[in-house]
């Protein structure tokens, strides 16, 4: 019997559980996929917004400046890319400024700190590539960027390195009440029993909270896809650049990630069922969208297209609260952006709750900081040390984004480990470069069936049956 | 550490490149290799048809690659394999990384040979889903020539380019039933031999004009749909075809793998994207070189290994009598050429110089132009086509009282009577 | 009296050629060597392919040829053939592999050095 289950190993879930760790709680996290971050948190746009967007006084509002704030200290204990890079809203003609205005105005009394609105000229100084057509911009200089799934890989991981547990491919699809808490039952039969649950489930979280008869809330699916540049064309752009924002959420924007990738997108797009497939509609909205808010986009130096689907919830806000039709169920749903920069202070705010609630005390061996190499940040000096102790340091995999084999066999031993390539992927980088795995995968492949002993039918993609060979052996 | 030559890959060009210079008289060199055995991507290429036009053998990759590597190693050319470069600066400083340590050799010369990259499904904006089952041609070759494992049964492959040739062929041959090739220009991007050995001999169809408009399938792929384009390559509605399959390859071009040469600021020709050399394959920037595919993407070892000959002897010229003057024209892409390599010859030069150059679009009855100052000559071909790289011959007096060297491909009704 | 075309697969020239095919007589145009008439000739009476695979070595795959063409139609039970093999030994280029696959004589030869010792990737 757990004290605490988290249904969803998503960023939410994830700080969810980091942050449970801080008391003395045995904490298990169910997902139903077979590694974490699978849905929303792996394909989003890595912003962490400055938080003049949501509306004044709602949830949104609150965690996404609370959530702002935390991120540099949080991203610093977990090791994750961050960036305060700043965010531009860019506006055409007197329309667009008043909203401008509006923008600042929302976000003040949200506590953005720093906004400003300078003209057209000024905005081009700090973004050159800027539309000439810009006339006026609002800044937004406490606006950042963050790598969305090591966030997320990271937060579990802190978790784990705490003492919660992970339990990949178990989607809960059954719920029992028990005398004291919940059995939760999986798709392949499994249980878990534990005495207070948090439903993270994002996309699933409606469903989730249907199994203890909780039916507050609906979410929907809205796609968002994206287009992303090679690194080699990364000072194209430095600020977050969004346009005005309307009715169907923030629009498209073009920004740099933490790895040096430029990222356009996202589209929105309505969806019946959970779909991230990218449409060829999608390629061109995005072109035509960006390209209107800045001058010849290189997207020539396209290395790969991705959706993502943002589950959001028909209150039109953040659910953060403890169920009032269940027992012991705490609904965290509809997290979509901008939840991502919600995340740790989501975590914090529900852990604190749930903590109350079980009179659980403070857990004073907590460590925050995830205790991984990072072996590419390191100094040469540092590097050969490193390789001397441990020669699959020097030995390059990837090419295209330098990951070595030590780092590979790293993220096969390090919480919550890689089970396969696109795990790999995630946690090392090893196959998102220009050639997108071409040369790497192979490789990758090898290291999964000797480290794991899969056979090589048995080797996936990304967990389930995605397998990468299906024609069996020569 | 300090050497007079270091060569960047061990693939075809490295090794011809290393060979040539060690007998224009250089001994202290290196060859830096990444993968744990030098030969590069011939290692995987087990069928034949290498060396044709070199040797006059019908050698297989693998042999081919061998008969340098023993070239190289019989001379006592030093091989560093599993060394990665990652960096180099115009200053011939090579940054190493291997797993003794990271570490740098200060080079008199280099010669780039780092090869090419495919093109990967991401670069093409393909609809539809992420599923298992998408490679690159050359991952699957290697997947199943050097992994011995077959990626799957039922195959589609888009673009018709050489390795996606080899690979239906090859997948057939282990039991794979391979649907279709899909090609989106009007002419396939392959050598014509490929598409009757590989394709016609097997049944496989080749429709030109397509392409593949989505991939299907949450987990591993389940199908694709393709679509037939326009001149434009615009999806033609109404024309949609589904395959059912669980594998879909890409051959859809080869890149130059120029990071280094980027990182050490050399400016790329955006035709070939490739540096820009001069006959010799000397860069911009001196006693720096490049042959082979990292200089532009060839279709034959053999003119590779031609070519990186020249870098290597040109190399050692350089590192035993030092900087030559040098008093360059350019050469220029006259009618239907894409581009001509090198893009400068040096007219002082005593050598003869090959240009190699393609052609935009395939015909049949073509005739090559070559237009150096006073010396013009037409060269006859009964066909061109822009997979299928050309060239032509220059003496050192046909360019010396030259401007510029102009090679156009005119079509034959173009020029009757002036041949 | 029958008229083929084929595209030479002899070399990367890719002759066009038409082979005119009389009863036994046969006759090759279009040829720009005489390994494009022998190939042409083959084509209309018995087309014959060199066949490359990839064998099992217990360490790893080795690459192979027929060290001659094999008829077209026996490309297949010669494919079988590979399939099945193993290698436990060390090979030279060149060691045969299956001696007479096609029963006409022509053996499978190694294309690349092998050495049988386990060896990281």
């Amino acid at each position: 019997m757990f004290d605490v289950a988290v249904i969803g190993a998503g960023v939410v879930g994830g700080f969810c559980a980091r942050e449970l760790m801080k008391y003395r709680l045995s904490v298990v996290i169910l997902e139903g996929a077979d590694d974490v971050a699978a849905g929303a948190s792996r394909a989003n746009s890595g912003i962490v917004h400055a938080g003049f967007d949501a509306k004044e006084g709602s949830l949104k509002a609150k965690f996404n400046v609370l959530g702002n704030r935390m991120m540099p200290k949080v991203c610093e204990e977990l090791g994750v890319g961050y960036k305060n890079n700043g965010s531009i809203v860019v506006a055409f003609g007197k329309e667009q400024e008043k909203t401008l205005s509006e923008l600042k105005e929302r976000g003040e009394i949200n506590g953005v700190e720093g906004l400003k609105i300078v003209d057209g000229d000024h905005a081009r100084k700090l973004e050159p590539n800027l539309s000439e057509e810009v006339t006026a911009a609002l800044i937004a200089p406490t606006g950042g960027i963050v790598c969305p799934f090591t966030l997320n890989i990271a937060a579990v991981g802190n978790a784990m390195d705490n003492g919660a547990k992970l339990r990949c491919g178990f989607k809960v699809i059954a719920v029992q009440k028990e005398k004291e808490g919940y059995k939760l039952i999986s798709e392949n039969g499994e249980e878990v029993f534990a005495k207070y649950v948090i439903n993270c489930a994002g996309a699933g979280s409606e469903k989730v909270a249907n199994l203890f008869a909780d039916t507050s809330f609906r979410i929907m699916d809205r796609k968002g896809e994206y287009i992303l540049l090679d690194s080699s064309v990364k000072n194209y752009a430095h600020h977050t650049v969004f346009a005005v924002p309307t009715a169907a959420g923030k629009g498209v924007l073009v920004s740099p990630t933490t790895d040096g990738n430029i990222l356009v997108g996202p589209t929105s797009v309505e969806e019946e069922n959970y779909d991230t497939s990218v449409r060829v509609e999608g390629f061109a909205e995005i072109k035509d969208k960006a390209s209107k808010m800045m001058k010849s986009i290189p997207f020539f130096e396209t290395i790969t297209s991705f959706a993502g689907v943002r589950a959001y919830c028909d209150r039109h806000d953040f659910v953060i609260e403890e169920s009032k039709t269940a027992e012991n169920l705490f609904n965290v749903g509809g997290i979509e952006s901008p939840g991502l920069t919600a995340s740790p202070a989501i975590g914090k705010y529900v852990a604190e709750k749930v903590a109350e609630k079980l009179h659980a005390e403070k857990n004073e061996k907590f460590d925050p900081v995830r205790r991984v190499n990072h072996f590419k940040e390191l100094s040469e000096a540092e590097k050969n040390k490193v390789i001397a102790k441990h020669p699959e340091y020097g030995k390059i995999v990837c090419r295209c984004e330098n990951v070595t084999l030590g780092e590979i066999l790293e993220s096969l031993r390090a919480n919550p480990p890689a089970k396969t390539i696109d795990g790999i992927k995630l946690r090392t980088r090893a196959g998102m470069g220009r050639c997108q795995s071409g040369f790497c995968q192979p490789h990758v492949f090898n290291v999964l069936m000797k480290e794991y002993g899969y056979r090589a039918d048995e080797v996936t993609k990304k967990g389930g049956k995605s397998y990468i060979i299906v024609g069996g052996e020569l | 550490m300090k050497k007079d030559l270091v060569i960047i890959g061990g693939g075809p060009a490295g090794l011809a490149a290393a060979v040539a210079a060690y007998d224009a008289g250089v001994r202290d060199l290196v060859v830096i290799e990444r993968e744990s055995e030098a030969g590069g991507v011939l290692k995987q290429c087990i069928h034949n048809g290498f060396g044709l036009t070199r040797f006059k053998e019908n050698m297989t990759g693998p042999e081919y690659a061998y008969k340098f590597l023993s070239e190289a190693k019989s001379r006592g050319i030093e091989i560093m394999t599993g060394t990665f470069v990652i960096g180099f600066a115009q200053n011939k400083t090579v940054t190493c990384m291997n797993e003794k340590g990271i570490f740098e050799i200060q080079a008199k010369a280099v010669i780039l040979a780092m090869g090419c990259r495919e093109r990967s499904r991401g670069a093409l904006n393909i609809a539809g889903t992420r599923p298992a089952g998408v490679f690159s041609a050359g991952t699957a070759q290697k997947y199943v020539n050097m992994q011995g494992h077959l990626p799957g049964k039922r195959v589609v492959i888009l673009g018709s380019g050489d390795i996606g040739l080899i690979m239906a062929r090859r997948m057939t041959l282990e039991g794979a039933k391979v649907l279709c090739v899909l090609e989106i220009m009007p002419h396939s991007s392959g050598l014509r031999r490929n598409i009757a050995q590989c394709l016609d001999d097997f049944g496989i169809p080749l429709y030109l004009e397509h392409t593949i408009l989505k991939i299907e399938g949450e987990e591993r792929v389940t199908g694709i749909t393709a679509v037939q384009v326009d001149k434009n390559k615009n999806p033609i509605p109404g024309t949609e075809k589904h395959f059912d399959c669980d594998t879909v390859l890409f051959s859809v071009g080869l890149i130059p793998e120029n990071e280094l040469s980027k990182k050490a600021g050399l400016v790329l020709d955006p035709r070939t994207k490739g540096v820009t050399v001069d006959g010799n394959r000397e860069t911009e920037a001196e006693g720096v070189f490049a042959c082979g595919n990292v200089l532009h993407v060839h279709d034959l070892v053999d003119f590779v290994s031609e070519e990186a000959e020249v870098a290597g002897r040109a190399a050692a010229e350089y590192i035993l009598k030092g900087k030559t003057h040098k008093n360059y024209i350019p050469t220029i892409s006259g009618e239907r050429v894409s581009y001509v390599l090198p893009q400068r010859l040096d007219k002082e030069s005593n050598l003869p110089q090959k240009l190699y150059f393609r052609v935009k679009e395939a015909f049949r009855g073509a005739v090559v132009k070559v237009e150096a100052g006073a010396f013009v000559k037409t060269i006859k071909k009964i066909a061109v086509a822009p997979g299928e790289m050309e060239y032509v011959v220059l003496t050192p007096e046909q360019i010396r009282s030259a401007d510029s060297v102009k090679i156009s491909v005119l079509k034959g009704e173009e020029c009757d009577g002036n041949i | 009296m029958e008229t083929y075309n084929f595209v030479c697969i002899e070399c990367p020239r890719g002759c066009d050629l038409t082979v005119v095919k009389d009863g036994e007589n046969v006759q090759v145009s279009g040829n720009f060597c005489p390994k494009g008439k022998k190939y042409a000739t083959d084509e209309v009476t018995e087309p014959r392919r060199i066949v490359t695979g990839s064998v099992r070595g217990e360490f790893g795959m080795i690459s192979v040829k027929t060290n001659g063409s094999v008829k077209k139609s026996e490309i297949f039970s010669v494919m079988e053939k590979i399939k099945k093999v193993k290698v436990f030994t060390n090979l030279k280029i060149g060691d045969i592999i299956i001696s007479n696959i096609d029963g006409e004589g022509t053996d499978l030869i190694a294309t690349r050095p092998y050495e049988n010792i386990a060896k990281e990737d």
